[in-house]
């Protein structure tokens, strides 16, 4: 609904956001409530959607607002970092599961070095090249999950 | 052969299903009166969108010409939960494809109009987003379902749902998705990461147990 109207005035030109602003906006309005009322119920399965929603949407909302020169090297860093920010909600919303924890911080320090140390070693430009693939096919990749979803729904 | 006409009564009508709904039951309807799935008919529906949005239109006459069945099946509450669950699958999945392919087409160069019937794109999509909205509020489960759907205290390797080690199958079946939807996912991040999200999978792989008197398949 956010993104309906949003959109709708930005397109209008009323108020001045680009398509990156409003993704960041609504992602981030969306997953907020998402994540508090999935950790009251105990729905891991949206916990865990809504979390990785709400940091796309501040990496949509960093994108726009911060001149980024190397766009692909935030992907490399936020699929770690997003990973494992999951992984530590999981854990909160189950405090037995330690191992979510443990996994989550190797993912979290690992997501640190990823930005601080691995650009010496050109592990982005190899990461670029993989995400050029990934700009041309990833429409596969979305019909291939739908098929799967449409294949399993009655498990 | 048999001539005998079939009585006016036995002969079956068409009419939008009151059990099975997503929007309005038409298509439900139509599935029912030609023995398919309600699936496939949902899906092959929402893909006639890559042709315009004409489609809309018919099957918003559709809907208001038809009328509703008057003596459905009645079903249990855990039918009609699995019943949702598997109509909200349908609609994701159907999403996933239609936007898969409509990408696809764009990216080999194939673009559709820029005015859905006698209005602009940018005025359409939005007024789409706002009507799921309004669904989605409308359709919100309540906590009975939620309690319903019950997921697991701890997590545990699968054994029976395990293509390697059956790290994915017990991960999804604690989170409460599928798994080879898991499974595309971490492929993807590995191949994302250059293998470093690997160590994720070497670490559970480490530290979760087997289920205990779960058979493998």
């Amino acid at each position: 609904m956010i993104f309906g109207i949003l959109s709708m005035l930005s397109s209008r030109n009323i108020i001045l956001l680009t398509f990156e602003d409003v993704v960041g906006i609504v992602f981030i309005f969306y997953s907020i409530p998402t994540v508090y009322s999935a950790l009251n119920n105990g729905e891991r399965g949206k916990l865990t959607a809504s979390t990785i929603v709400f940091l796309v949407g501040v990496v949509y909302l960093v994108k726009s607002y911060f001149e980024i020169l190397d766009t692909r090297g935030i992907v490399f860093f936020s699929v770690l970092f997003i990973s494992g920010s999951v992984l530590v909600i999981l854990f909160i919303e189950n405090i037995k599961e330690k191992i979510f924890l443990f996994a989550g911080i190797v993912l979290l320090v690992l997501s640190y070095i990823s930005i601080t140390q691995f650009k010496k070693f050109g592990l982005f430009s190899a990461a670029n090249r993989i995400g050029n693939l990934f700009e041309v096919f990833w429409p596969v990749i979305l019909i291939v999950m739908g098929m799967i979803i449409f294949i399993n729904r009655k498990k | 052969m048999d001539n005998t006409p079939v009585p006016l009564s036995q002969i079956k009508k068409f009419s939008r299903s009151k059990n099975n709904v997503v929007l309005t039951g038409v298509f439900a309807g139509i599935a029912d009166y030609l023995k398919m799935e309600p699936a496939n008919i949902r899906v092959i529906a929402l893909l006639t969108l890559l042709f315009g949005g004409w489609s809309v239109v018919a099957y918003l006459i559709t809907a208001s010409l038809i009328p509703v069945d008057k003596n459905p099946i009645p079903l249990s509450q855990p039918e009609i939960i699995s019943l949702r669950k598997e109509n909200f699958k349908t609609v994701i999945s159907g999403l996933l494809i239609l936007f898969g392919f409509y990408f696809a087409l764009r990216i080999i160069g194939i673009t559709g109009s820029s005015r859905i019937f006698i209005l602009p794109n940018d005025f359409i999509f939005p007024l789409t987003a706002f009507a799921i909205g309004i669904y989605f509020l409308i359709i919100k489960p309540s906590k009975a379902e939620i309690i319903l759907s019950g997921q697991p205290e701890k997590l545990f390797r699968s054994r029976a749902d395990r293509k390697l080690t059956g790290v994915c199958g017990g991960l999804a079946k604690y989170i409460g998705i599928d798994a080879t939807v898991l499974r595309i996912i971490f492929i993807l991040a590995a191949l994302l990461t250059l293998g470093i999200f690997t160590s994720l999978y070497l670490i559970l792989v480490a530290f979760i147990p087997y289920e205990e008197g779960q058979k493998f398949e």
